[in-house]
């Protein structure tokens, strides 16, 4: 009988035991609580299983079907090969964060349409994610956690506050899909649109992603935003409002990462942009569409995932993975370079590389003449992040001049990590028609068909001419140590200024009000004791008592006078 | 030290110029069902592609111009 338990609490499970494994014990339990996992999700039939009553709700912690199984898969691969990849490092504390980020993300997945239980496994993946920031090494990791934990602060007020509204809208009653306009639907929706990096929240993901360790550089890629899209795809499918989102996500992403000079931060935006792409296609709504959402959801997981840890590689081995300071390292670690190209390639949508069939799919869901925009931003992508991701990089790492001098080396788990992730790479894209019967609604293309792969080439052979002449006549920029201004600059410069600045005058408006209400409480219980002393003497002899006697003796007097009358 | 930009180009401006050509001719040779827009149509992949990287290039000057940093990144603003 299969056993009905929610795959991601076996890597709840392990997350504790983690920390008290021998250094060498660690990677082999991610990978074996990973594969446990992945176990527990292909062998059980599709269905609603594992009942239980909680504070007087009923709720199921496991619902499988082809949505859930698509992500469920993808992450927990990725979760096999970061097991591999952290056997390069020794960091129990992250090993715990990773399991626990995952752990969230995955039981997330896997309760379905049930919104409280994927707000709290939701929430616990936020927390998880926190930490694998605060457990790195980077000198600016504990300020980019604080960053990270505010966001996440602010999506779990707007899930606490969609979810409440919806219990008290619709009761227990469990819906598949929710209403964007309702008030317990925006709020809902504005969360999982922080948590899949949409604009004014896609800096998030760069800021954490560029500080992390690089084993959680490539945990964050896979785990933190594509349960957003996830959910976005259960809970918001054909949301109109997601097409025009999701374009925007294409051209922000694909502006910064162009521009970055950190390459773990151009990654994360080219990731934001191929998130942007996917939202579109939710938005479009069609079974096509739905279908190529899944699909490329999948490859995002994978071939980001390669490239974090490729790059993570290059920062093992110079302390970071800047375009300025990669000169030469081709020469140096071959097989960590070999790997990055690989991963860019897929990342691009490269013809035999994990993302081409899926950005086929998601080409003909939007080959209509209302959409053509986006038909025209999707291809424009896979240009842009070719000639950033690909070939600016790899000028660099194969170029003249002498390597920076090493101040590491990449371990061989780490080297493991990327040389499996890029095998997936390859792998997914030679022969993705496994993957596309996965996906809910079958796909039936074929990628490999000759218009769409003469279309893909000459785009990118066009794309790499025009760069490469541009880079060579001196039209693209030296690269430069340089750090670009993104959203987040406004919040850690002016507006954190104007943050203290609210903070030292609410202090002292606090001081002041506070030494009144000192002053006033001192005067006024000296005037209560006064009065308190007053009250303790009744019979004191004073004027006013004499009078007081004259007063009532008289009244006595009239009283009697009256009878007598 | 200044390094010279066109050494490691020309392996790959070779590889590009051959997916183009393949591309290209692939385009022409295939039956190639109705385009739905002009963007579709065969040959104007590569007009895609030149635009997109043209895009790269200005964006890049763009935001080195507008919103780079000084010096190496130690962008914590928020640093007491």
């Amino acid at each position: 009988m299969p056993i009905a338990l929610n795959p991601g609490f076996v890597l709840l499970l392990a997350a504790p035991l983690v920390l008290a494994l021998p250094r060498g014990l660690r990677p082999p339990t991610i990978a074996a609580a990973a594969f446990a996992a992945l176990w527990l999700v292909l062998g059980r039939d599709f269905g609603v299983a594992g009942f239980v009553r909680q504070m007087g709700v009923e709720m199921a912690t496991l619902q499988l079907d082809a949505l859930n199984q698509v992500f469920g898969i993808a992450l927990l691969i990725t979760l096999m090969l970061i097991g591999a990849y952290t056997s390069g490092r020794q960091n129990r504390f992250e090993d715990a964060a990773i399991l626990t980020l995952a752990g969230g993300a995955v039981s997330a997945l896997f309760v379905g349409d049930h919104l409280i239980l994927f707000v709290a496994a939701a929430s616990l993946a936020g927390l998880g994610a926190t930490w694998v920031v605060f457990a790195s090494s980077h000198p600016d990791a504990p300020r980019a956690g604080v960053r990270f934990m505010v966001w996440h602060g602010l999506e779990s007020l707007f899930f606490l506050v969609g979810a409440a509204l919806h219990l008290v809208a619709h009761g227990e009653a469990v819906e598949a899909h929710i209403d964007a306009g309702s008030l317990s639907g925006g709020f809902i929706f504005a969360a999982l649109l922080i948590r899949a990096g949409a604009p004014l929240a896609h800096v998030w993901l760069k800021d954490a992603v560029s500080r992390a360790s690089p084993a959680g550089a490539a945990a964050l890629s896979a785990f933190t935003a594509m349960l957003g899209v996830y959910a976005l795809a259960r809970f918001f499918p054909a949301e109109p409002m997601l097409m025009p989102i999701g374009a925007a996500m294409i051209a922000i992403g694909a502006f910064y990462a162009s521009a970055e000079d950190d390459l773990r931060a151009s990654a994360a935006y080219a990731q934001i942009a191929h998130i942007g792409l996917c939202l579109a296609l939710i938005g479009i709504g069609s079974r096509l569409a739905l279908a190529a959402v899944e699909g490329h959801a999948f490859t995002i997981i994978i071939a980001f995932s390669a490239l974090q840890m490729g790059l993570g590689c290059i920062v093992q081995i110079l302390g970071d993975a800047r375009v300025s300071m990669i000169g030469g390292v081709g020469r140096v670690a071959p097989i960590s370079c070999a790997c990055l190209i690989v991963a860019g390639l897929a990342v691009a949508g490269a013809p035999g590389f994990a993302m081409y069939p899926t950005l086929t799919a998601a080409l003909s869901a939007a080959a209509q003449w209302d959409t053509r925009w986006l038909w025209l931003a999707f291809s424009g992508l896979s240009a842009v992040l070719f000639a950033v991701l690909v070939l600016r990089p790899a000028l660099r790492l194969y170029g003249a001049g002498a390597a920076q001098p090493a101040i590491g080396k990449a371990a061989y788990g780490m080297v493991l990590g990327s040389v499996l992730g890029a095998f997936f790479c390859l792998a997914i894209g030679l022969a993705p028609q496994w993957l596309f019967g996965l996906t809910p609604s079958e796909l039936t293309m074929s990628p490999f068909a000759p218009d769409r792969l003469a279309r893909q080439i000459e785009l990118m052979g066009a794309a790499g001419i025009a760069f490469l002449s541009m880079y060579v006549f001196g039209l693209f920029p030296r690269e430069r140590g340089t750090s670009l201004a993104d959203l987040d600059a406004l919040y850690r410069g002016p507006v954190a200024g104007a943050g203290r600045w609210i903070g030292i005058v609410a202090l002292r408006v606090f001081g002041a009000a506070d030494r009144a209400a000192e002053v006033l409480s001192t005067r006024l219980g000296g005037a209560t004791g006064f009065l308190m002393r007053q009250l303790d003497h009744p019979y004191r002899p004073r004027l006013a008592s004499a009078a007081q006697l004259v007063a009532l003796v008289g009244l006595i007097l009239v009283a009697a006078l009256a009878g007598r009358l | 030290m200044k390094t010279s930009r066109s050494g490691a180009a020309g392996p790959w401006f070779v590889l590009c110029l051959a997916l183009l050509a393949g591309g290209i001719g692939l385009e022409f040779a295939a039956d190639i069902a109705p385009a739905f827009w002009v963007g579709a149509k065969p040959g104007a992949a590569a007009a895609i592609g030149a635009g997109a990287a043209a895009f790269a290039v200005i964006s890049a000057n763009l935001a080195r111009f507008i919103l780079a940093g000084r010096g190496e990144r130690s962008d914590d603003a928020d640093r007491s």
